[in-house]
């Protein structure tokens, strides 16, 4: 019998084998006829192609008036050039001309400023802030008249959700009831008109692919055979939904799918990643983001609202190991922004690794152990500090190694993203790792001013000011100075124990070329995919 | 008879207003503001904005008070409608509509095959013991059992997709597509199943009338399929509507390893999203299948042995 078992399973195993020789030639494909990218999910949202609600395809159909180049800097777009008033309340755009929709209608003064008018409590939200009214000079010149200078109206404008729609897809919103309850809310009957985008109709390298479209499955684009600038390179881009990171690298190797990883949708594992460099046929492109994920202490909670005690956490941290942890996907920066943002203040450094200087801050604090149990005491109590946190619990362990090392009693508290948000909020925590990147990228304000809705507290009236200076300031330079400070300033407060800063990392068929990430993440991942070579 | 459906169908509504009722309490008490963090997945961080915060609660009524959403919900669900998806804009009814034959034809035809596979093969390993078949039979089911599903169906799509380059590893755009999940799943039932009827069927066969057969001379292929398969199928069918249910409602890995697009990778989706409306309209739905599949298996009984009463 055992003889019988041991035939089967050889004949099994030569079979598998055979077959896998037979089947080992790799198919010629045409590479540029399509682009198949794997993703995670299907962010669209049928009936209403606001480019927010796309993500990835967004930045392929709709465009913008300005770009950001790799160095950072606004370059032209849609707009061929802009000039700006001395006191920098107006922006005059001049856009390019003989510009179409997808629709073949012409993009001009007055799509603009129809975006801005029926758009404004959606895509253009954050600018809605500081932009007062949008006048039509001429049928190719637009003028954004602000309510205050906004040194950081251009890099915004560059998003992909200030794409630019054709007037004729952006239709009435008809009131739609709560989706759990059965009458209108007073603030439906509040509001004016609001207004979606029925069809997706940009001025991009890409059209909407309707017909491919299959919700939660597959979706699509395809050339704009009329582009203003050179051809696209690809005839289609095809986006296949794979929630699991392990089938999509899987996917991916198996040939299913030329590209993934290119997006925070389609994020790839450590292992994944692992596995994909050991295949020739696959590169890898990684590049840095600007928004960083906050470590912060809570300076309100005794005995973190002493300073020195702040300092010696910091003391306490070795940064450079630290790192490792993260491998390929984040690395570990001193914050609040990222490590390669154009208003990143690189005087900003950690602090060097001394454990036993920071153990001699809190001896001579007198923050010693009195009970012998390991653990420093203050006012009679074991100082535990728990770390909140959501995500890279690996960190969060090594955390708690270092702060055991100094004599702190550390402990992770896990808790779901949604419920850090309301912790945070109530300063109910001693270390906290922020969930999400602070959504203000390059606008401290946010974060930093007593006032803004994700504010740590500073409750620092000097820093305050600054950052009341800082966010009506009309001058670039003056801005990016005030930014230096301000970040110096929130430095020496201590209160940031350190940043990580994740990467994007895309893996692709080596023999499509090129990968070029944008600077930035909210320009959309994909912007210069339609152009790789 | 129509007593005895009556009684069931009160006792499914008594039960589906449980589900209902638990899971809205359960979701809400959760840690985390909803309207957070479906802004955050809706707007994404750079456009969220604590107005956009407020206006997302304002517009789905998610600022009102939960005894309010509740019964607004309850009002909902009696009307036929399940409201929208917090994160799509879609009607909840018709994402369900659009996934379900999705899973619906995974779980049948998984356990279609399971039954056809396992019943013979779980026969003939009772009536066979310890012989060559039995041995390799009570092997690979222990086997399929001890494996789970995620493992085996990263495996195969290693050996058919990624090696072989035989098979889709993921999608559902043709027939192909059903194989490596079907047979994912009708691996690990197979294995379960084979073993409830192989001890069903030993139990059987050592029975008075079964050895009564034997020694009125009857073929042993008669025995088996005339008296041993008769009174087999009722404990199979239990066991298989059982695992029909597993199959719809354990699904959610599979078909987030195949990207398969059935109900539970939108179950997925939907917690991960924090969709209330979707959650809750999903798990009502569960509840109903499991209360109707179960009610339709007693049925059967009657159909399958008329000497079963359903009333007592």
């Amino acid at each position: 019998m055992k003889k019988r078992l041991f035939f089967l399973i050889l004949l099994f195993v030569c079979s598998i084998e055979f077959l896998s020789g037979c089947t080992e030639k790799d198919k010629k494909e045409d590479l540029y006829k399509e682009l198949r990218i794997g993703t995670g999910w299907d962010a669209t949202r049928p009936g209403d192609y606001q480019p927010y609600g796309m993500w990835e395809p967004a930045a392929l159909i709709y465009e913008t008036l300005v770009n950001l180049d790799k160095n950072c800097s606004t370059v032209p777009c849609l707009a061929d050039k802009w000039e700006i008033s001395d006191d920098s309340l107006n922006y005059t755009f001049y856009l390019h001309k003989g510009v179409k929709f997808h629709d073949k209608t012409d993009f001009n003064a007055h799509a603009v400023k129809t975006n801005f008018e029926k758009l404004g409590r959606i895509n253009w939200l954050a600018l809605k802030r500081v932009v007062d009214a949008v006048e039509i000079i001429d049928e190719y010149t637009v003028s954004f008249h602000l309510l205050r200078p906004s040194p950081l109206f251009l890099f915004y404008l560059a998003g992909s959700s200030y794409g630019i729609i054709a007037p004729s897809a952006i239709k009435e919103k008809k009131s739609q009831a709560p989706a759990m309850n059965a009458s209108d809310t007073s603030m439906d009957k509040q509001d004016k008109k609001s207004y979606l985008v029925a069809k997706a109709m940009g001025t991009g390298p890409y059209k909407w692919d309707e017909q491919s479209y299959k919700r939660a499955r597959s979706f699509g684009v395809v050339r704009n055979e009329n582009y203003w600038r050179k051809d696209p390179v690809f005839e289609k881009i095809r986006w296949r939904v794979i929630p699991d990171p392990v089938t999509r690298t899987i996917a991916l190797e198996s040939g299913e799918i030329d590209m993934t990883g290119q997006s925070p949708n389609a994020s790839l594992l450590e292992e994944n990643i692992f596995t994909l460099k050991q295949n020739k046929k696959i590169k890898l492109k990684k590049a840095n983001n600007w928004g960083a994920r906050l470590v912060v202490i809570n300076h309100t909670r005794p005995p973190f609202d002493n300073i020195n005690v702040r300092r010696a956490i910091g003391y306490a941290i070795d940064y450079s190991n630290m790192s490792k942890i993260f491998s390929e996907l984040a690395v570990i920066c001193p914050g609040p922004l990222g490590p390669n943002t154009p208003f990143t203040n690189p005087d900003i450094k950690f602090s060097k690794y001394d454990p036993d200087k920071a153990k001699n801050i809190l001896n001579n604090m007198g923050i010693i152990d009195t009970d012998g149990d390991g653990f420093r005491e203050y006012k009679g109590e074991t100082i535990k500090i728990s770390i909140l946190i959501s995500k890279s619990k690996g960190m969060g362990l090594v955390l708690c190694e270092f702060l055991e090392n100094i004599g702190f009693k550390a402990d992770l508290r896990p808790k779901e993203s949604g419920a850090i948000f309301k912790i945070l909020e109530n300063m109910n925590y001693d270390i906290a790792v922020h969930p999400n990147i602070p959504s203000f990228y390059l606008d401290l304000y946010g974060t930093f001013h007593s006032k803004g809705r994700w504010a740590i507290r500073l409750n620092d009236p000097e820093t305050d000011k600054m950052l009341d200076q800082y966010i009506v300031c009309s001058d670039l330079k003056k801005f990016k100075e005030l930014s230096f400070q301000i970040q110096k300033k929130i430095a020496d407060k201590k209160i940031i124990l350190f940043a990580i800063n994740e990467c994007k990392l895309a893996a692709y068929n080596k023999k499509l070329g090129e990968f070029i990430f944008p600077p930035e993440e909210w320009v959309g991942a994909l912007q210069e995919v339609w152009r790789m070579e | 008879m129509w007593q005895y459906l009556l009684k069931r169908i009160l006792n499914t509504i008594i039960v589906l207003f449980g589900a209902v009722t638990l899971t809205f309490f359960f979701m809400h008490f959760t840690e985390g503001d909803p309207a957070t963090i479906i802004a955050l997945d809706k707007y994404g961080g750079q456009l969220i904005s604590p107005e956009a915060i407020d206006r997302l609660a304002s517009e789905e009524g998610l600022n009102r008070s939960i005894f309010v959403q509740y019964t607004s919900w309850l009002k909902l669900i009696c009307t036929g409608n399940f409201g929208h998806s917090l994160r799509s804009g879609v009607l909840v009814l018709d994402e369900i509509r659009l996934c379900f034959p999705y899973t619906f034809a995974l779980a049948l035809i998984s356990v279609l095959i399971t039954g056809i596979v396992a019943t013979p093969l779980g026969i003939y390993s009772a009536a066979y013991q310890n012989r060559f078949l039995d041995h390799i039979t009570r092997f690979t089911a222990s086997f399929k059992v001890s494996i789970p599903n995620f493992y085996l169906a990263i495996i195969f799509i290693f050996i058919f997709s990624v090696k072989l380059k035989l098979l889709p590893s993921f999608g559902c755009d043709n027939p192909t597509h059903f194989i490596l999940p079907v047979m994912v799943l009708a691996v690990s039932q197979t294995g379960f199943t084979i073993r409830i009827v192989r001890s069903t069927a030993v139990e059987i066969l050592e029975s008075e009338y079964v050895q009564f057969a034997f020694a009125r001379g009857l073929s042993m292929n008669r025995i088996l399929f005339v008296h041993v398969l008769k009174n087999i199928f009722i404990p199979v069918l239990t066991f298989l509507s059982l695992q029909f249910l597993m199959a719809i409602e354990g699904s959610i890995i599979i078909e987030t390893i195949f990207a398969w697009p059935g109900i539970g990778k939108l179950f997925q989706e939907a917690v991960f999203g924090r969709d209330f409306t979707m959650i809750q309209a999903l798990v009502l739905f569960f509840a109903a299948i499991v209360c109707a599949i179960n009610l339709l298996v007693d049925m059967v009984y009657v159909f399958i042995n008329r000497s079963i009463s359903l009333i007592k």
